[in-house]
C-alpha cells in the first residue's frame, strides 16, 4: 500500500497549484475568504471525484498497462516533474505530467500504448479553445439577462458575487472529476486500488493540497486575473468548470490552468481588448511539450533503474 | 436577509447627498447676506456651513466603514468610495468659498455684486441634477438614460457658470480699481466657480461608475 504515497504527493501538488483556477480571483478580490475558498473547494473537489471521477480512468489504463510498482514511480515522476518545474516557475499540468510519466513507465516494461495519444493531444488542445468559445458564448447569453433585468446595485452585487460562487464550486467538481484519475488512475489500473478507493484517495489527497499549501498560488494567480471586472471573472471561470467538466465525459484528463487562460481570452475577445501575449501562448505550448517529456523520461530512467 | 449592508450603505449615501445639498444652500445664503453687507448674519451662516460639513464628514466616515466591511463588490465599492470623496469635496468646496467671503472680505463693487451672486446661484444649483441622478443611481429601477441626461445638465450649467466667470473676470480687469484689488475679486470668483466645478467632477465620476457597472 506504501506504493500509493507517490500518487497521494502528485495529487496534494494537483490541489495545490489547481485551486488558484477555481476561487483565485474571488480570494484575491476579498469577494471570498481564504478559508471558506479553500473549505468549498475540498467539498467539491471531493464530490466531484467520487461521483465522476473514474470516467477518465479507463483512458489512462489504455496508455499503458503498469505493476504497482512501476506507478509508483510513474506518479513519482509526475510530481517530481510538477514540483521541479513549478520550482523553476515553468508552466506544468498534472494531466501532461502523468500521460509522459506512464508512457515512460510504460516503454520499460513494454506495455505502451501511442495509439490513443492523439485523442489526449487533441483534447490537450481543445480544452482552452473550447473554454474561450463558450466564454464568448456565456458572455453574451449570460449578460443579455444580467442587463436585462437585474438593474439594482444590489442585486447585480449579490447576482455576480453567487455566480462567483457557483462557478468556484462548480470548478472545483469539474476538477475533481477531471483530474482525480490523473492522481489514482495508474494504481486503478494496475489493480493496486478499486475505482472506488481510487477516487476517495486521489480526492482527499487533492483535497489535502488545497487546504495545506494553496494561499500563495491562489493570491498570485488571482491577483493575475482580478484586473478584469467581476462579471469577466465569473464567465471565465465558469467556461473553466464546464471545459473540465465537457472532458470529463470525453474521458480525457485536460488542464484547468489552459482552460482558465481560454476562458480569460474568450472574455477579451467580447470586450474587444488582448488579455493573453505572446508569452502565455509559449508558456501553454512549453506546457503540451515540455511536461510530458521532463516527465516522460524520468519516469523511463526511474522505471529502467528500479525495476 | 440579503443586502442588508447594501442597504444600510445606500440610506447613508443618501443622509450625505441631504447634507452637502444642506451645506451649499447654506453658503448660498451666507454670500447673499455678505453680499447685501448683513457681515454679521453671514458669519452666523458660515458657521452654520462648517457644522454641516463636519456631520456630511462624520457620515462618510461611517459608509466607508460600512462599505469595508463587505457592502457591495470590491470594483463597484471602490467606485462608489470614489464618487463619495468627490461629493464631499462639493461641501468642502461650497466651506471654502464661505471661508473666503468671510476670513478675507473682499469688497465687491456695487454694479458687481448681482453678478457676483448670479454666478454663485447658478454655481450652486448645478448640484440639483447631480442629487436627482445620484438618487435614480442608488434606486432599484433602471433609469441610466435618465441619470445622464440629468449629468448633461450638469455639464451644460457648469458652462455657463464658466461664462459667467469669464465675463466677470474681463470685467473686474476693465475697472479702474487697484491691480492688487482685481486679483483679489478674481479669486473670489474663482471660489464660487469651484462649486460648479466640483460637481461636475462629481457628476462625471457618477458617468463612470454606471459605465463601468454594465456590461
Amino acid at each position: 500500500m506504501w506504493k500509493i504515497i507517490s500518487g497521494i504527493f502528485l495529487g496534494w501538488t494537483l490541489g495545490s497549484n489547481d485551486s488558484a483556477n477555481i476561487f483565485g480571483t474571488g480570494v484575491a478580490a476579498n469577494i471570498i475568504k481564504y478559508k471558506t475558498a479553500i473549505v468549498l473547494i475540498s467539498i467539491f473537489i471531493i464530490l466531484g471525484a467520487i461521483i465522476e471521477g473514474e470516467k477518465c480512468f479507463a483512458t489512462l489504463d489504455k496508455l499503458s498497462s503498469l505493476t504497482p510498482t512501476s506507478s509508483f514511480f510513474a506518479a513519482l515522476a509526475a510530481g517530481t516533474t510538477m514540483f521541479i518545474l513549478t520550482y523553476l516557475a515553468l508552466p506544468c499540468s498534472t494531466s501532461q505530467a502523468i500521460v509522459g510519466a506512464i508512457l515512460g513507465a510504460g516503454i520499460v516494461m513494454g506495455t505502451a500504448d501511442f495509439s490513443i495519444l492523439y485523442k489526449i493531444m487533441l483534447c490537450w488542445l481543445l480544452a482552452p479553445v473550447s473554454a474561450a468559445f463558450i466564454s464568448f458564448m456565456l458572455y453574451h447569453i449570460i449578460g443579455f439577462f444580467f442587463e436585462k433585468y437585474i438593474t439594482d446595485l444590489k442585486k447585480r452585487s449579490l447576482f455576480i458575487f453567487s455566480g462567483l460562487l457557483f462557478a468556484g464550486c462548480f470548478g472545483a467538481f469539474a476538477l475533481g472529476s477531471n483530474n482525480v484519475a490523473n492522481v489514482t488512475g495508474t494504481y486503478v489500473g494496475s489493480g493496486l486500488l478499486t475505482p472506488f478507493e481510487g477516487v476517495l484517495i486521489g480526492g482527499l489527497s487533492i483535497a489535502s493540497g488545497v487546504l495545506t499549501y494553496s494561499k500563495k498560488v491562489m493570491m498570485t494567480v488571482g491577483k493575475e486575473i482580478t484586473h478584469m471586472d467581476e462579471y469577466s471573472a465569473f464567465i471565465a471561470q465558469l467556461s473553466e468548470g464546464f471545459t473540465v467538466e465537457v472532458f470529463t465525459h470525453v474521458g480525457v484528463p485536460v488542464s484547468a490552468s489552459q482552460a482558465i487562460v481560454g476562458g480569460v481570452v474568450g472574455v477579451g475577445f467580447v470586450k474587444g481588448i488582448k488579455t493573453v501575449n505572446k508569452n502565455t501562448v509559449y508558456n501553454i505550448t512549453i506546457g503540451w511539450i515540455a511536461t510530458p517529456l521532463v516527465s516522460g523520461i524520468l519516469s523511463y530512467f526511474l522505471t529502467k533503474i528500479f525495476i | 436577509m440579503f443586502y442588508k449592508k447594501e442597504k444600510e450603505v445606500n440610506e447613508l449615501f443618501l443622509k450625505h447627498l441631504e447634507k452637502v445639498d444642506e451645506c451649499l444652500k447654506t453658503s448660498l445664503l451666507t454670500v447673499e447676506d455678505y453680499l447685501n453687507c448683513k457681515i454679521d448674519d453671514a458669519k452666523g451662516l458660515a458657521k452654520k456651513v462648517d457644522s454641516i460639513e463636519t456631520e456630511a464628514d462624520f457620515i462618510r466616515h461611517e459608509i466607508i466603514g460600512k462599505m469595508y466591511s463587505g457592502a457591495y463588490l470590491p470594483l463597484l465599492r471602490e467606485d462608489i468610495l470614489h464618487l463619495l470623496e468627490q461629493l464631499d469635496k462639493i461641501a468642502d468646496g461650497a466651506e471654502s468659498c464661505c471661508d473666503f467671503f468671510l476670513d478675507q472680505r473682499p469688497e465687491i463693487p456695487d454694479d458687481l455684486k448681482p453678478r457676483f451672486l448670479s454666478a454663485m446661484q447658478t454655481s450652486v444649483s448645478s448640484f440639483a441634477f447631480l442629487k436627482d441622478a445620484v438618487i435614480s443611481f442608488f434606486s432599484e429601477k433602471d433609469e441610466t438614460e435618465s441619470i445622464r441626461e440629468m449629468l448633461k445638465k450638469v455639464g451644460i450649467i457648469e458652462s455657463d457658470v464658466d461664462k459667467q466667470e469669464w465675463d466677470i473676470t474681463r470685467d473686474i480687469f476693465k475697472t479702474n480699481l487697484d491691480y492688487g484689488h482685481k486679483v483679489h475679486l478674481r479669486h473670489c470668483i474663482q471660489r464660487v466657480v469651484e462649486i460648479s466645478d466640483r460637481v461636475e467632477d462629481t457628476a462625471d465620476q457618477l458617468e463612470i461608475t454606471i459605465i463601468k457597472g454594465g456590461i
